[in-house]
């Protein structure tokens, strides 16, 4: 009897365990083969606009760009986004007075600016 | 040694050597030592883990093992999603692995640092330091493998936990219960549920200390306190207030029981609450808003004493608790249990019970001071903030059984 007890409990942690790692973490097999590989689990783990920050990342890091500004629309609109740009390309670093301009494609053109990339989302200017 | 007083002293001994090495990993960080010293370090407390899982020892804990290893496989196979995992944890441990300096927010006028709120740079930084390490080993960074220390760090409140379970049924109902009210808050980055580990292993040891009459025991009970306090106040701005509550509740357990202070007690809390304390000063030294309290317009106690006269907050509260099942099915457990034992275990209910009362109200001052609404407060993280007070119902439910439980068998064992 009390060993099909044990049997139980830890079966229902088991079960539970599947739970957890199907249904709230989101869990997945390759994730755990690559989980020590370099730039892995970004596109699941930035959600839905992943394309959009990895893209400006490899521009950054293609153009040895080591700081950026974003703009205010988009620092309103979208506090976000913005989190996660300064938080997914850092160690490039998030100044005001940078001539890299991370902006919303909602936004009108910029005046002095050159655009340099584009994403579904957002443009990246090189600004005078 | 009968049923009832039961503890493997080893597996004490192994959660405070996996303790110890987490926490000079954080003083190595806090004095800004070499980083070779942080990676023998580290090395050294990777295959203490690692030794848990060895055939060498602890076999009666196997399904233990399997558990824990499972835990550290979903980590490893699962994205960091959560904003408060990514800005607190993540972030904050990518930027201490570049910059390799505690007090780079200190040291720095940074804009890129400026931009997150300075209430993300003041957070104890004990977990991310462990993170940090790691990565700087390895030598580069991504999104998924540095959130997996966190199972280092659980491991030892659950080792010093079960370690007074001479029973496999009640360690693996122990653990079913704390993978189904919080699973998985130990391996998605937050601090929730390693803080609440820590919280209910630090009540058990405190009420050990009230306890027992043995000083031999008590000293490594002592040794332990020290470090699970340390490593509370180090994770999160909660555990301090935790270290805090349980300081208090023992304290009043003493007086009611003993007439008298324990001064050890009061030296052992004192001195594990100093490191988080030089962090805090740091950041007000430097004029830097971190808390709560200091943010926001107005006076703290103007706004607790609006916001607690205004029915509409009351109301969000008690709904919020109303539809916390994890805190309701605990709680449920909890009072059948007591009901039950209060005769033969009145000491620790009323441990527990002041706990509980310190705790759950230092949670409601916090919901009531916090800049954002009450309701957006409790929105966010109505959930996970009474985690260690679930936990600690859970716990001491399996504690109180195995402990009345065990009696009995004793009894029945002298008769014959």
């Amino acid at each position: 009897m009390r060993k099909k007890i044990i049997f139980l409990l830890f079966l229902l942690c088991l079960v539970k365990l599947y739970h957890i790692a199907d249904r709230r973490m989101g869990f997945s097999f390759s994730l755990l083969i690559n989980s020590f590989n370099k730039n892995a689990g970004e596109k699941s783990s930035l959600g839905l606009f992943a394309n959009d920050y990895i893209s400006i990342r490899n521009i950054f890091l293609d153009k040895k760009i080591s700081e950026f500004k974003i703009s205010e629309y988009l620092l309103e609109d979208c506090p976000g986004c913005s989190h996660q740009i300064v938080e997914f390309t850092y160690p490039i670093l998030f100044k005001q007075e940078a001539n890299i301009l991370i902006a919303s494609n909602k936004e009108s053109k910029k005046i002095n600016c050159e655009i340099i990339s584009n994403t579904k989302l957002f443009n990246t200017y090189e600004c005078k | 040694m009968n049923a009832n007083n039961y503890v493997n002293e080893s597996l004490i001994k192994y959660s405070i050597i996996l303790g110890f090495s987490i926490l000079l990993n954080y003083f190595l960080w806090a004095i800004n030592a070499w980083q070779l010293l942080k990676h023998i370090n580290f090395i050294f407390l990777l295959l203490t883990f690692l030794f848990f899982f060895t055939p060498i020892k602890f076999n009666n804990y196997w399904q233990l093992k399997v558990i824990i290893s499972l835990l550290l496989i979903i980590c490893l196979g699962s994205p960091t999603t959560p904003v408060d995992s990514r800005v607190l944890f993540l972030f904050s441990s990518k930027i201490l692995f570049y910059e390799s300096d505690l007090y780079f927010r200190l040291n720095s006028g940074n804009e890129s640092i400026n931009y997150f709120t300075d209430i993300v740079y003041s957070k104890p930084k004990l977990a991310i330091a462990l993170s940090a390490t790691f990565s700087q080993l390895l030598g580069y960074w991504n999104e998924i493998y540095p959130k997996s220390t966190s199972i280092i760090i659980i491991l030892p409140p659950i080792v010093f936990l079960v370690s007074f379970f001479r029973d496999k049924v009640f360690v693996l109902l122990w653990i079913f219960l704390m993978l189904f009210f919080s699973g998985k808050y130990f391996i998605n980055g937050l601090m929730d549920g390693i803080i609440a580990l820590y919280f209910v292993a630090s009540i058990l040891i405190s009420y050990k200390i009230i306890d027992s009459s043995d000083d031999v025991s008590k000293l490594l009970l002592y040794l332990c306190l020290f470090i699970f306090f340390s490593i509370l106040s180090l994770s999160k701005n909660e555990g301090g207030v935790m270290v805090l509550v349980i300081f208090l509740s023992s304290f009043v357990i003493d007086i009611l029981y003993k007439k008298n202070i324990n001064l050890k007690l009061f030296f052992t809390t004192f001195i594990a609450l100093i490191p988080i304390s030089l962090w805090k000063y740091m950041f007000i030294n430097k004029n830097i808003k971190m808390e709560f309290l200091q943010s926001g317009d107005g006076d703290p106690l103007n706004k607790l004493i609006d916001r607690i006269t205004d029915p509409d907050n009351l109301l969000n509260i008690i709904y919020s608790l109303s539809v916390n099942e994890k805190l309701l099915i605990s709680v449920f457990i909890f009072s059948i249990v007591a009901y039950k034992y209060f005769n033969n275990s009145r000491k620790l209910i009323l441990l527990i019970l002041f706990n509980f009362l310190l705790y759950f109200s230092a949670l409601i001052v916090g919901i009531l001071l916090t800049p954002e609404t009450v309701s957006i407060q409790l929105e966010y993280s109505s959930t996970r903030i009474f985690i260690p007070l679930v936990l600690m119902f859970s716990y001491f439910s399996v504690f109180l059984i195995k402990d009345n439980f065990s009696s009995k068998i004793d009894k029945y064992v002298s008769k014959v």
